[in-house]
């Protein structure tokens, strides 16, 4: 099964004290479409949240998602843990009724330690398919500047005409340009999002999530296009005076 | 779907790469009118370090993040540069993981317009490194459905460089299709195949031993066990486990 993804959203989800049950906030970018995919961020991996609050530092095995299918009203429960640690994106394929949905703590022996600490989490939306078929992709470069709060990819003017098809993050010492490119401990601060002509449609995204060569299967766009020169990298960096080089691959057909 | 890679027939090249900013040309490639499937980088790690089978040097250990940075630049024969700047991070296979991007040409390329641009730092060391070019040369048979039998055996290296004739270990199937190469963990060494028809040159155990949808398979192929070796060439000594399934 290949995840053909249509957008994605961060979800953050700020814990109190006492509290074991939150219902998910609303989120009309997913309404009425097909979550396949959820990622829980790890807090070693994403530290902070992208409106930088501190990201839940205790293990994935303390949370359960209760996923309510939008059709039959039926909700079925997934631990964390198993999102985390499942090799794969997990396939929920079903259009869920966010309203009804609800993340819940479990074996919270501790409160005080979670309080005000943010679960963060990225529900994926698309479809799955066991007919992925493409032929002769092109590929190409995209370097992006990180010297502000928000960074915009440049233009690109070869992609008119081209489908998206995958945007790949590597670490290369250097830019094909020379120019040093940072390395894989400095992307834990940054979200990505990218838009069309309209709308977002991967919204703060932590740019961990497009290390493609680090997944077990990896995942597609399935988008007509990305408008490039409205989409951006988010850094929560508080001292922009060295800027920063992202080198990313874009595959597309 | 994305499927485990069937190789029918793949090329090695052995690439050295200076310090300094170069560009590498792949002219010397000889695979012209070849339908190109993939490109791969292989390279060492620090934990599980490689002879090249090409020239017995060591196979360098080039780190997923920083110094070095080799990019593949890929113009097919219809004069289109369709590969720029194509960071090495998502094409090179290392030793003991799985962290690339599995991917499908499907083109001709013309080789004589293709190159490596590559940075690397005056502190750094010459990198020796192996490239592996899959492609197409027959039409593919599909046997999925046919029931196969397997042979394992075990091989335990005495030297760093040994060379084990497959001929040796697997009489039996010298007539027969081979449909699969099957390895233990941590088998250190290469798998070269003569076919009728094609060719397997100096294939990683490594790619038969990762075990997911960016896993390599082979296509059901006659060998040549006389001519076909597993060669080892690391320091370990670890018994290595090679199991070849056939049609009875």
């Amino acid at each position: 099964m290949t995840g053909l993804m249509r957008g994605a959203i961060g979800v953050e989800i700020t814990l109190q004290r006492g509290q074991t049950s939150y219902r998910l906030p609303d989120m009309p970018e997913l309404e009425g479409k097909q979550i396949i995919s959820v990622n829980y961020c790890n807090a070693n991996d994403v530290p902070r949240t992208s409106s930088g609050k501190i990201v839940f530092p205790l293990s994935s095995d303390r949370l359960e998602l209760c996923l309510a299918d939008i059709n039959t009203g039926m909700t079925c429960k997934y631990s964390v843990a198993d999102i985390e640690n499942s090799p794969v994106h997990l396939t929920f394929d079903q259009k869920v009724d966010m309203q009804t949905s609800e993340l819940a703590l479990v074996n919270s022996d501790n409160p005080d330690i979670w309080l005000d600490t943010t679960v963060y989490l990225i529900f994926w939306y698309g479809i799955n398919t066991d007919n992925f078929q493409f032929s002769k992709p092109r590929i190409l470069p995209l370097e992006v500047t990180v010297n502000s709060p928000k960074n915009f990819f440049q233009p690109q003017f070869t992609l008119l005409n081209s489908r998206p098809l995958q945007l790949m993050l590597t670490f290369p010492g250097f830019t094909p340009s020379g120019r040093k490119a940072i390395d894989r401990s400095s992307v834990s601060d940054k979200f990505i999002t990218l838009a069309d002509k309209d709308k977002m449609l991967f919204s703060q995204i932590p740019a961990y999530y497009f290390i493609q060569s680090h997944l077990k299967t990896p995942w597609f766009f399935d988008l007509p296009s990305i408008d490039f020169e409205k989409s951006y990298v988010k850094s929560l960096k508080d001292d922009f005076s060295k800027a920063e080089i992202l080198f990313f691959n874009l595959m597309c057909v | 779907m994305i499927m485990p890679h069937e190789l029918q027939n793949i090329a090695c090249f052995e690439i050295t790469v200076p310090i300094g900013t170069n560009v590498i040309s792949l002219g010397h490639i000889n695979l012209n009118n070849k339908l190109i499937q993939s490109v791969y980088l292989f390279s060492s790690t620090e934990d599980v370090m490689l002879f090249s089978p090409v020239s017995g040097k060591q196979v360098s250990a080039l780190a997923e993040t920083g110094p070095c940075a080799i990019y593949l630049n890929l113009t097919d024969t219809d004069n289109e540069l369709f590969v720029r700047d194509y960071s090495s991070g998502n094409f090179t296979i290392y030793s003991e993981m799985d962290h690339f991007v599995s991917w499908r040409i499907n083109r001709k390329i013309d080789w004589n317009q293709s190159f490596l641009k590559t940075i690397i730092p005056d502190k750094a060391s010459t990198l020796n490194l192996l490239m592996y070019i899959a492609f197409e040369n027959v039409a593919s048979k599909d046997l999925s459905d046919r029931e196969v039998v397997e042979k394992t055996v075990n091989l335990i290296p005495e030297n760093d460089i040994q060379d084990f004739c497959l001929d040796v270990y697997f009489p039996e199937l010298s007539d027969k299709t081979i449909t699969g190469i099957y390895v233990s963990n941590q088998c250190n060494g290469f798998f070269d195949l003569y076919g009728q028809n094609n060719r397997l040159e100096n294939v990683p155990a490594h790619f038969f031993a990762i075990k997911s949808s960016k896993g390599f398979l082979i296509e059901p192929m006659k060998v040549d066990l006389k001519k076909s070796f597993y060669r080892h060439r690391s320091f370990s000594r670890e018994p290595y486990r090679i199991t070849l399934t056939y049609l009875p």
